[in-house]
């Protein structure tokens, strides 16, 4: 509760420092808001609160998701002041804007009514979508944050559509009453179904799983990167987090419905992201592909729906998040200083100059791929497990397949920045960046070393 | 849960005789007067009209996009009103813990407005 309160206060506030002319308090003054967040959420471990009227209801997994999301803010929080260095208009917008939508992720995890997940969608959404734009004067920005919203007023309506069956049947918005009906009746009516089907495609439009992921390459490569950053690591935690509190919580009794959909779903996703991730030159846009990848992975831990579904979603959610930003980071610094279109080639002989950079971009592609050691290894080795325990073993042959043909594309950038030579000379980076990349790698290794820690959490 | 009183197609009948009725209104009415009065055309009857002002020009000629900043402006905080309503039916129920919530939310309502007001959203010309 008072995690959201401090984070909508701090959007309130920042949005006001852009009348005090100070850019130098901006990061400060967001960085403060994080973490007194933080602290709050952590506060919030072992409490089990229900509030609002049973509306939201705030346990241990929606603090240990909410920390993940927090973490990853203050991380891109940390990268943006280099990155609007040479922006001078309405950049305090931009951050509050930030802000806002993350109040919606936070309504995301806690839920416990279907209009509070409602309004968390929404809210974490119309933000980004002016987020994606936010680059004002160049087209392929405007043409994601365009498509973004087309897309994602076609997914809200599905899902408002969905929830309306769901309660046509039940005549309940509350996840716990829905979800009593639903092991109280012994036949699932087709309407309940047809409901099921709605706000599970509608959310995994917003998570960019295959077959609705077709937004995710535009408006990944159009956004400013730094919003990229945001999309592909806080609102896609978040949405996947959602989904799987929503089928936990509220349609477990229905789990032979929503599996066979969630099969699909992780099937398209390995097949698609994958192999458009291996087509691309840019790689911007590799990693919007490779993020879709990362997405079936993910659906993997909440098909196998056991007790070792949230942990080993909670796992995989910090190493992916974590991996993501380092790799954008360093595409963010690669990307200005070649003032290129950031493809495969602006990475040759990185290593040379800037051993720093090429480690922590090393770290992080390992840790995509799921090589030991990186917390990316140990997060593939959960999911596969948990999904195992319930019986997937087929899925996980598929998902190791796809695993396998990530190496192409994710070695392909180490073979570049290693074995590749080029003129390119040291990149200048300010403190801000470089706390940021040395904090995502060095968690990324220890979590990697020690997986137990995160994963008796929940 | 499913409600206490289980509704059946048939109870629904008065709706459709409601809605039959409402529609068959319209038609014959619409009909009626196609059929029955008089057509005299003149350029003068044919003109759209719009407050009594001669039309001039293409309706579809650019312009400023203050308009549409105020009137979006107008829209937005005209929608947040409604909220009000509710809270006003509900005064005595809702007590003291209900106008606070009211108050906090009327600050924050208030908040946005002073921004754009600070952003000279409503300066004409800048």
């Amino acid at each position: 509760m008072l995690t959201l309160i401090t984070i909508a206060a701090t959007g309130i506030i920042i949005l006001y420092t852009t009348f005090f002319k100070s850019r130098k308090l901006l990061v400060p003054i967001a960085i403060t808001g994080a973490l007194t967040a933080l602290a709050f959420n952590i506060s919030d471990w072992n409490t089990n609160q229900l509030l609002f009227n049973n509306m939201m209801k705030i346990d241990n997994y929606s603090v240990a998701f909410n920390s993940v999301m927090i973490l990853s803010l203050i991380l891109i929080l940390l990268l943006s002041h280099q990155y609007f260095k040479g922006v001078d208009k309405n950049v305090s917008e931009i951050y509050s804007l930030l802000f806002f939508s993350f109040t919606g992720a936070c309504l995301l995890t806690s839920f416990n009514n279907f209009t509070m997940l409602f309004i968390g969608i929404e809210t974490m959404s119309i933000p980004l979508y002016v987020l994606a734009g936010s680059k004002k004067f160049s087209i392929r920005s405007n043409e994601a944050s365009f498509k973004y919203f087309i897309m994602g007023s076609f997914a809200t309506a599905i899902f408002l559509l969905g929830v309306a069956l769901v309660y046509g049947v039940t005549g309940s918005f509350n996840m716990s009453e829905v979800s009593e009906y639903i092991s109280a009746t012994a036949k699932i009516s087709s309407l309940m179904k047809l409901g099921i089907l709605f706000i599970v495609i509608s959310i995994g439009f917003k998570i960019a799983a295959a077959p609705f992921h077709f937004w995710a390459p535009d408006v990944y490569e159009g956004s400013p990167t730094l919003v990229t950053t945001y999309m592909a690591t806080v609102v896609k935690v978040a949405g996947i987090a959602a989904l799987l509190r929503l089928l936990t919580g509220c349609f477990i009794g229905a789990a032979a419905e929503w599996q066979h959909i969630l099969e699909a779903f992780i099937i398209l996703s390995f097949v698609i992201g994958n192999f458009g991730a291996i087509q691309q030159q840019s790689v911007k846009r590799m990693l919007a592909y490779s993020s879709i990848s990362h997405t079936g992975f993910m659906l993997l831990a909440i098909i196998a729906i056991n007790q070792f579904s949230a942990s080993s979603l909670l796992y995989y959610s910090l190493s992916y998040s974590l991996a993501t930003i380092a790799a954008f980071a360093v595409l963010i610094l690669v990307k200005n200083y070649k003032n290129s279109d950031a493809s495969y080639e602006s990475f040759n002989g990185l290593a040379k100059h800037n051993p720093f950079l090429a480690f922590v971009m090393l770290t992080a592609m390992l840790s995509m791929t799921g090589i030991p050691i990186t917390a990316g290894f140990f997060a593939k080795y959960y999911v596969f497990l948990a999904s195992v325990k319930s019986g997937y073993s087929w899925l996980v042959i598929c998902a190791i397949i796809a695993a396998l043909v990530g190496v192409a594309y994710y070695f392909r950038i180490i073979i570049n920045m290693y074995y590749k030579e080029s003129n390119s000379e040291k990149i200048i980076k300010d403190n801000y960046f470089v706390i940021s990349l040395i904090i995502a790698t060095a968690i990324t290794l220890a979590v990697g070393i020690l997986p137990q820690f995160i994963i008796g959490l929940i | 849960m499913l409600p206490e009183k289980i509704y059946s197609p048939s109870d629904y009948i008065p709706i459709i005789i409601q809605s039959s009725i409402v529609l068959g209104f319209v038609i014959t009415a619409m009909l009626l007067t196609h059929l029955l009065g008089p057509k005299r055309k003149t350029k003068q009857k044919l003109l759209n009209f719009e407050c009594g002002i001669e039309g001039m020009g293409n309706a579809r000629s650019p312009f400023s996009v203050k308009y549409f900043l105020i009137a979006i402006l107008f829209v937005l905080f005209d929608v947040e009103v409604i909220f009000m309503y509710p809270w006003a039916v509900n005064f005595r129920e809702l007590n003291i813990l209900g106008f606070v919530e009211m108050l906090i939310f009327s600050f924050v309502l208030l908040s946005g407005f002073v921004y754009i007001i600070l952003k000279r959203a409503f300066v004409w010309e800048k």
